[in-house]
């Protein structure tokens, strides 16, 4: 049994209020995930400071990248939804690409996020499935 | 909502894209309406210009010009030859008399980045008043603080913060725009709510600023330049 001794999880109410912010990137020419990354962190850090990116509570959620349609997602605390959505936009290059980072939507869950975004299937029909 | 951007910059004035291709991404980015505001380089420049913006039909796409005057004496001279030619007239801001005149000016619809290297934001009491009385609109330039970094930038947001708290408390209305000289310089408006949120405005107000006034300044200049509005309060139905 070499399992990875993790802490226990927290119960709901005790844990922060997140968001998940789905995005498009719209560029001029084709770019790596990892300048895409150092991008979106360069401009949270030079618009909130390290004091603000923590806050923010960031995690650029890497296995939802669709490299096809240039989707992602990225977790933010529900308080700073608005400064995340700015830092964004403010991306005006990705290494020597010129693009733009277009906030597709925002949800309370990857799961949602995913169904509404990444999918064609509209989260009412998933509801009816279940 | 209606979304408009009243200020980006073909390749007529030193921009990089036609306007067909701006309509054709503003229209992608989710704006109903974009205004070509070039800089003023002569009347036959402006009548190309028209012309041009006529042609576009899937998006409503407005002619406008940016004034960019060394002096009040030039501004007003420049006001006077365009003002019944265009949808939307823009001053950029940054010297005080400048600012000062065209907040006294009810021809002007935009006063674009009072703030514009400048130490300080630019604004003050007696021209807020007279900007709300007049119906001018302040304006906030994303270009100028996308394409600024670390200390610029930290100043520009620091003015533009100030002279969103001042516009608030005057009730002067405020409108944000790309200022874009190419497709790369847009943004979605709503990180443009975004932004002005950020800065301390109300959702309400940020949400204002890239939807009903600009669409006011718009619809009126459309009736004065039809001929259905006589004048302020005054309407031909």
């Amino acid at each position: 049994m070499n399992e990875e001794k993790k802490p226990k999880p927290l119960p709901p109410s005790l844990r922060g209020r997140r968001r998940y912010i789905a995005y498009q990137v719209l560029s001029e020419d084709k770019f790596i995930l990892q300048d895409l990354i150092n991008s979106i962190w360069h401009s949270l850090l030079n618009l909130l400071g390290e004091l603000g990116a923590s806050q923010a509570d960031i995690w650029i959620v890497k296995d939802t990248w669709d490299e096809k349609k240039q989707i992602g997602i990225i977790r933010c605390s529900h308080d700073n939804v608005e400064q995340v959505r700015t830092s964004l936009a403010l991306i005006e290059r990705i290494g020597d690409v010129r693009v733009i980072v277009k906030v597709l939507g925002i949800s309370g869950s990857i799961k949602a996020t995913k169904m509404k975004f990444f999918t064609e299937t509209k989260l009412t029909e998933f509801t009816q499935t279940l | 909502m209606k979304f408009y951007d009243l200020f980006v910059q073909s390749n007529l004035s030193g921009g990089e894209n036609s306007i067909e291709q701006l309509a054709e991404f503003a229209q992608k980015l989710g704006y109903v309406g974009i205004a070509v505001c070039d800089n003023y380089q002569g009347l036959e420049k402006l009548s190309e210009l028209k012309e041009n913006v006529s042609k576009i039909k899937d998006i409503e796409v407005y002619s406008g010009v940016n004034i960019i005057a060394k002096d009040v004496n030039e501004m007003k001279e420049i006001i006077n030859k365009v003002r019944e030619k265009v949808d939307v007239l823009i001053v950029s801001g940054g010297d005080y008399s400048i600012n000062r005149s065209a907040c006294d000016d009810s021809r002007v619809d935009i006063l674009m980045h009072p703030e514009l290297e400048r130490p300080d934001s630019g604004l003050d009491e007696p021209s807020l008043e007279a900007a709300t009385q007049n119906n001018v609109a302040i304006g906030i330039s994303f270009r100028e603080i996308l394409f600024n970094f670390r200390k610029p930038r930290a100043y520009i947001l620091n003015h533009t913060a100030k002279n969103l708290m001042l516009c608030n408390h005057f009730r002067t209305p405020i409108v944000i725009c790309s200022c874009a000289q190419s497709i790369w310089g847009m943004r979605s408006p709503r990180e443009f709510v975004a932004l002005l949120n950020s800065l301390g405005l109300d959702i309400g107000k940020a949400f204002a600023s890239a939807t009903s006034i600009p669409q006011t300044i718009v619809e009126q200049n459309k009736k004065t330049l039809e001929g259905t509005k006589i004048s302020e309060g005054v309407e031909e139905i």
